[in-house]
């Protein structure tokens, strides 16, 4: 009689992960994970190399036939004028200290997102194919060989990356995790190899001035609409000015906040700020971005699309820049637009027009973030504000990864919110400040294809996010980041249905006392708000 | 002795194996992380699965609430539903108590004669299954509906030469009106019906 099967061995569920070492596990590359690939048109807009037509599900990534040449000698290259990228690959010992500090780690179980195995990933090859003891030695010396494969997985990984810096904080040799992510893309970059997600938008910035293109009319005409809404809400008409030469103050904010909820809201509240204050600013239809995601496709493409904002400053003859909030904006902002730009002698040291105060830190840079400049109004006492607005939001407060660990901006935002809010709860101190989680969507990843790898990346933030919401009754996740504003809505919308976002100056307008407002019944998105609504009042007519 | 209280008596073992076997679901590294590392925001998963599988397992030999059960099973199988497993893998961690109250219990079951019984714990146990499959299914629903909504709005900045939100919903229902003279999101609208 033949021997009868087990359910098991009829039908095989797998539960068992491989065993081998990663370098033996080839790459499977999963729907929900990667971002689709780039338009080659969007490639030539930016004379960028090798724009050609391709699909990540393709066998053939329609490679030049000495692709290998040139990768390694990218490689070189960078090894020479990045000296903290050699460094980086030849001193890092595997200690381990990094790897569980990634959110796409935490989140996937994906040992290949452990920031160590994420750098091996090049590391391997630099030695395997770069170093005399990896050539002869290879895998005894933790090299290996290049291959289209080893390509591919290269690319799966790098996009797997947000570039956020938290792995940086724990390593003991001060091994940036980042930057080698940012070469690895730059590599990648080499054959027209991005995500259409951020191709599309350094074309766009490229052309328009703004990743979303909008064009000059449109830029103008949407905010706009968001004055009417401001008249409609709050009572009151604002007339700002674009393009004005003379003026104190350029204003830029990231384009996305000009375009989609819940930015616009934020847009709004830079708009009444400085109707408040009387601040002579002028926005620009030309620098119409502050982000810059040539930041995530080469370093070379990030000078190109920051040089506008000098430039634009020069050409209206303003005295300083004010930044909005934004997230990677402030990253290229405070570590390379000193070094991408000549110096900067059109522009002065910034000081507010309205309390006088030096921004001493900005002296190079001469650019100041918007919320330095609001805490500055709050502690001189020029805002008139009414923070019991906001009393039916328990808000807690997202450290953006690029404000945070690349220009210290902790204390400011916090300092805000505390004045225009009265419920205010901090996450747990291992997941804000310089620790803080990314939203799991930075870097150019938050696209819609790549929704799965999006959750994964968010779920440590939401994890303390729903620790406060449940401690707490948090209902509001404020930040200064436009990515995050929109990133943060998906990740809450799956992991934290409770808890809206928003932007820290979408909280002070709120608050902020107009002269000639109305009753201030609704909120800047047009809800009424609890125990000043009319609904409210007739309920209680009723009783 | 009833099955119910070899089970209260058992219930450190069993459900420390449960996570075990759950765990051991990932890479070997990641299970000796999960398993390991006790700080519920440096892992969320491990603490998640650790927090879940305790209450979940204290549920089944008490009162087996449905819709607490549901919110447990939910915290766990939200995080397996965008993880690398198959819809049978993320799922089949329910089942993998029948194995170890066998593998544990088995002469005491024989012993106590507690057959009927066991079939009356695995019974319940399958009914936990399907009610995981419920979630993991709006989980993935979830995840579509985030996916589409984003989806929906990148053709209007095509469209409408970018126009703000406050724009669009001035224009009302227009979008919609739109949607039959554009052939790239005509095919979008296709392929979802």
């Amino acid at each position: 009689m033949a021997k009868q099967l087990t359910p098991q061995e009829t039908m095989r569920i797998d539960l068992n992960p491989p065993k081998e070492g990663w370098m033996d596990i080839p790459v499977k590359i999963k729907e929900g994970i990667y971002s689709y690939a780039t338009k080659p048109e969007k490639v030539e807009d930016v004379g960028m190399p090798n724009p050609h037509k391709w699909a990540v599900t393709d066998e053939d990534w329609g490679l030049p036939e000495n692709w290998k040449e040139v990768f390694l000698e990218g490689f070189r290259e960078r090894l020479e004028k990045h000296r903290s990228f050699k460094i980086f690959m030849d001193i890092c010992v595997r200690c381990g200290a990094c790897a569980d500090k990634c959110h796409f780690f935490l989140g996937s179980g994906d040992p290949k997102n452990m920031p160590v195995v994420r750098a091996e990933l090049l590391r391997s090859i630099y030695r395997g194919e770069l170093t005399t003891a990896g050539r002869i030695l290879g895998r005894l010396a933790g090299g290996r060989k290049l291959t289209r494969q080893v390509l591919k997985e290269i690319w799966y990984y790098m996009f797997q990356c947000t570039e956020c810096r938290r792995c940086s904080l724990f390593c003991p040799y001060g091994i940036d995790t980042a930057e080698v992510t940012i070469i690895g893309r730059e590599l990648l970059n080499l054959f027209g190899l991005n995500i259409n997600w951020i191709q599309e938008p350094v074309s766009n910035c490229y052309k328009f001035g703004n990743h979303l293109g909008l064009q000059p009319h449109t830029f103008k005409q949407n905010i706009e609409f968001m004055l009417m809404d401001i008249e409609e809400f709050v009572g009151i008409k604002i007339e700002p000015t674009f393009n004005r030469k003379g003026a104190e103050i350029l204003f830029i904010t990231p384009s996305g906040d000009v375009f989609a909820e819940p930015g616009i809201y934020t847009l709004m509240g830079y708009l009444m700020l400085f109707e408040h204050i009387g601040l002579d600013y002028t926005w620009s239809t030309y620098a119409s971005e502050g982000g810059n995601f040539g930041f995530f496709t080469s370093l070379e493409m990030a000078q190109r699309l920051n040089a506008k904002m000098y430039h634009e400053a020069k050409r209206l003859g303003v005295k300083w820049i004010l930044g909005g909030e934004c997230g990677h904006m402030w990253r290229v902002v405070h570590q390379y637009m000193n070094t991408f730009n000549e110096p900067v002698d059109s522009l002065e040291e910034p000081v507010s027009p309205i309390t006088g105060t030096k921004f001493e830190n900005a002296k190079s840079l001469k650019m100041v973030h918007i919320s330095e400049f609001t805490a500055d109004l709050i502690k001189h006492g020029k805002l008139k504000l009414e923070p019991s607005r906001n009393d039916h939001l328990k808000v807690t407060f997202h450290d953006s990864c690029n404000p945070s660990r690349a220009m210290g901006l902790l204390d400011e935002p916090r300092y805000v919110l505390k004045n225009v809010c009265n419920n205010f709860y901090e996450m747990p101190e291992n997941t804000i400040r310089e620790q803080t989680f990314c939203c799991g969507s930075g870097s150019g990843l938050n696209a819609g294809e790549n929704m799965e790898l999006r959750m994964r990346g968010g779920l440590p933030r939401a994890n303390a996010v729903k620790y406060v919401s449940e401690k707490h009754g948090v209902n509001v996740l404020a930040n200064v980041c436009a990515i995050d504003r929109a990133t943060l809505s998906a990740s809450m919308e799956y992991w934290c249905p409770d808890v809206a976002v928003a932007g820290v100056s979408e909280l002070v307008a709120n608050a902020l006392i107009m002269e000639g407002e109305n009753d201030r019944s609704l909120n800047l998105r047009g809800e009424e708000i609890p125990g000043r609504g009319t609904q409210d009042e007739e309920a209680q007519e009723d009783v | 002795m009833k099955l119910s209280s070899l089970l209260e008596q058992h219930r450190e073992h069993i459900k420390d194996e449960w996570i075990r076997r759950i765990a051991n679901t990932y890479p070997l590294k990641t299970a000796r992380f999960l398993r390991e590392k006790h700080d519920e925001f440096a892992n969320p998963v491990g603490s998640t699965l650790e927090k879940a599988i305790t209450s979940l397992f204290s549920e089944i030999i008490n009162e087996c609430d449905p819709d607490r059960i549901a919110g447990l099973l939910d915290d766990i199988i939200r995080i397996r539903a965008v993880q690398d497993f198959s819809p049978s893998a993320a799922v089949a961690i329910v089942f993998m108590i029948k194995d170890i109250v066998r593998d544990r219990l088995a002469g005491e079951i024989k012993k106590g004669d507690l057959t009927e019984e066991l079939f009356t714990f695995e019974s319940t146990v399958d009914r936990i299954a399907l009610l995981a499959f419920d979630v993991y299914m709006k989980c993935r629903e979830k995840v579509w509906e985030i996916k589409m909504n984003d989806v929906m709005q990148r053709p209007f900045m095509l469209m409408e030469g970018a126009m703000c939100t406050s724009y669009m919903l001035r224009r009302g229902n227009m979008h919609l009106e739109k949607i039959g003279n554009d052939d790239e999101f005509t095919d979008i609208r296709r392929s979802n019906n």
